[in-house]
């Protein structure tokens, strides 16, 4: 009885193994598919990588004039701002380089084309979010890299600014899919979800700290910005450990509800009975 | 008149009028980030002044629809070939059908902008005559704002993917244009810039007045119809030159 317990154990280990590398076999696979894709068009590659570094000095120029004139805003300065920019620069431009799927996720959603990922033994989730990938956002990658060096604050404290880039680039890949949900819900929402992407991040990009009231109250809640921005630019900035772990914590929790939205969401889709191929 | 533009327009105003949790999803939006950043104002001290600017670059920003991902998507799935074959123009039709879009989104989000602006400082920015020129403003702003989205569109004929454009433009809308901060804040060299771009004209020009702080309506009338005739001007050769490579991919 013992003997054919453990040798029942040992397989289902081995069965689960086996699973895990076919499954991060998958993903690589799918992610070098991706990487080629888009270097297939070298000229819109690299153009996208140009514009993408001029929209972020652009965007940075007008917040240094901003700062020139005022100073600070609630004891946030300007390398403060650029801590949170570039943070979200970066996470931003992982989770489009690597899990693009997600920006589509709302179209499939609405055609009834999630079929294909539906009917596949993987991670629907990861699988859906990997199916697309720009390679291009490599610019966000390094223009958030360029401006956290420039901050200061990478020099300062490395290890926690890259806790910080690894939590940020989680609580994106939340806030796409959680967003990308409300597709299950409302219909012809293809064009509101993508402002509301876009007007999340550039909530999540300024300031933060002068928010008050309700509004602190969704930054902290129904849209919770705070957790990529706010908790750790005040860690940065005191020292206090609380605020790490408030980041931790919270961009875990939005993580697991994204997830758990996406669920409840498979629940009311509807099948297109499209005949659709992965590209 | 009724003729088939004026027919698109009409539809498109019914069609946006009957999404009615869009609509209301950009109300929201338009709450959300005004409240927010008359926040960031009011931590630093600014005047109300400040405030109302704000609340009327974001009217203007979010009453012009991307109309560049339509175009760009009837390009990318062929769909354009369809709309040739009508009698026609294709990129009349997307204007008109924006300008529908846009007429409902600025009626309402005019509302919610004197009704929010009222609330978070208490006063009309200016006279009700310099309001309802500042109107006029607005409106010459938007058909500017859709006429460069349409620009946009049109190079999805040699792009792939305009993305980047689209965000370079919106990017430049919050530099040039002075969507959050005022181009008075600027240094001398950058401002030079930004005027010698549309985007101030679209957005700092309209809220500047309307706010009473911006002189010269002639000027502003002036450069408005220059842009417009060059932003125009490139549609229509852009577009031309590609009729003239156009090879349908299918659709």
């Amino acid at each position: 009885m013992s003997n054919h317990f453990k040798h029942h154990k040992y397989h289902v280990k081995h069965h689960i193994n086996d699973h895990f590398k076919n499954h991060i076999k998958f993903l690589y696979t799918l992610m070098m598919t991706n990487f080629r894709l888009s270097l297939a068009l070298k000229g819109t590659f690299y153009f996208t990588i140009i514009i993408t570094i001029l929209k972020q000095v652009l965007f940075l120029t007008a917040w240094r004039f901003f700062f020139l004139k005022y100073q600070v805003v609630q004891g946030w300065n300007f390398n403060s701002m650029l801590l949170g920019y570039g943070s979200v620069c970066f996470s931003m431009g992982v989770v489009e380089a690597f899990f693009y799927g997600l920006k589509d996720l709302p179209r499939m959603i609405e055609n009834g084309q999630l079929d294909t990922f539906l009917l596949q033994p993987k991670n629907v989730v990861l699988n859906v979010a990997m199916s697309k990938g720009d390679m291009a956002s490599f610019g966000e990658i390094v223009t958030g890299i360029a401006v956290i060096t420039y901050s200061g604050y990478l020099e300062q404290s490395p290890l926690m600014v890259i806790t910080i880039l690894i939590l940020g680039t989680i609580f994106i890949f939340s806030l796409l899919l959680y967003l990308s949900c409300i597709a299950f819900f409302m219909k012809d929402s293809f064009d509101f979800i993508r402002e509301l992407n876009l007007n999340a991040i550039i909530v999540a990009s300024q300031p933060n700290v002068a928010y008050r009231g309700l509004l602190k109250m969704l930054t902290f809640t129904i849209l919770p910005v705070a957790f990529i921005s706010f908790f750790p630019i005040e860690y940065l900035r005191t020292g206090l450990w609380k605020y790490l772990l408030f980041s931790a914590l919270g961009t875990a929790a939005f993580f697991a509800v994204a997830n758990a939205l996406f669920n409840l969401g498979l629940k009311r889709y509807e099948s297109g009975n499209i005949i659709a191929f992965r590209h | 008149m009724h003729n088939k533009y004026w027919a698109t327009v009409e539809i498109s105003i019914r069609q946006q009028l009957a999404q009615k949790g869009q609509l209301l999803g950009r109300l929201i939006l338009y709450f959300v980030i005004v409240y927010l950043f008359s926040q960031v104002f009011q931590s630093v001290s600014a005047g109300n002044n400040r405030i109302w600017y704000l609340a009327i670059t974001e009217w203007l920003t979010l009453s012009t629809p991307p109309i560049a991902y339509r175009i760009a998507e009837d390009i990318r799935s062929g769909q354009v070939v369809y709309f040739m074959l009508r009698p026609l123009h294709y990129l009349w039709l997307r204007f008109c059908e924006c300008m529908g879009i846009s007429l409902v989104r600025f009626i309402i989000l005019g509302f919610c902008c004197l009704g929010f602006g009222y609330y978070l400082t208490g006063a009309f920015p200016s006279s009700s005559t310099t309001l309802t020129i500042g109107l006029v403003l607005g409106i010459l702003s938007v058909i500017l704002y859709s006429l460069l989205s349409i620009l946009i569109g049109v190079f999805s004929f040699w792009l792939k993917e305009i993305q980047p454009l689209i965000y370079l433009n919106l990017t430049a809308t919050f530099c040039f244009g002075g969507l959050i901060v005022p181009l008075g804040f600027y240094s001398d060299t950058l401002r030079t810039i930004s005027f010698a771009t549309p985007y101030p004209w679209m957005l700092w020009w309209p809220a500047e007045y309307m706010t009473g702080t911006a002189p010269n309506l002639m000027l502003a009338f002036l450069v408005f119809a220059g842009w417009t005739a060059v932003i125009l001007g490139l549609i229509i050769i852009l577009y031309q030159k590609c009729l003239e490579n156009f090879v349908s991919e299918g659709g």
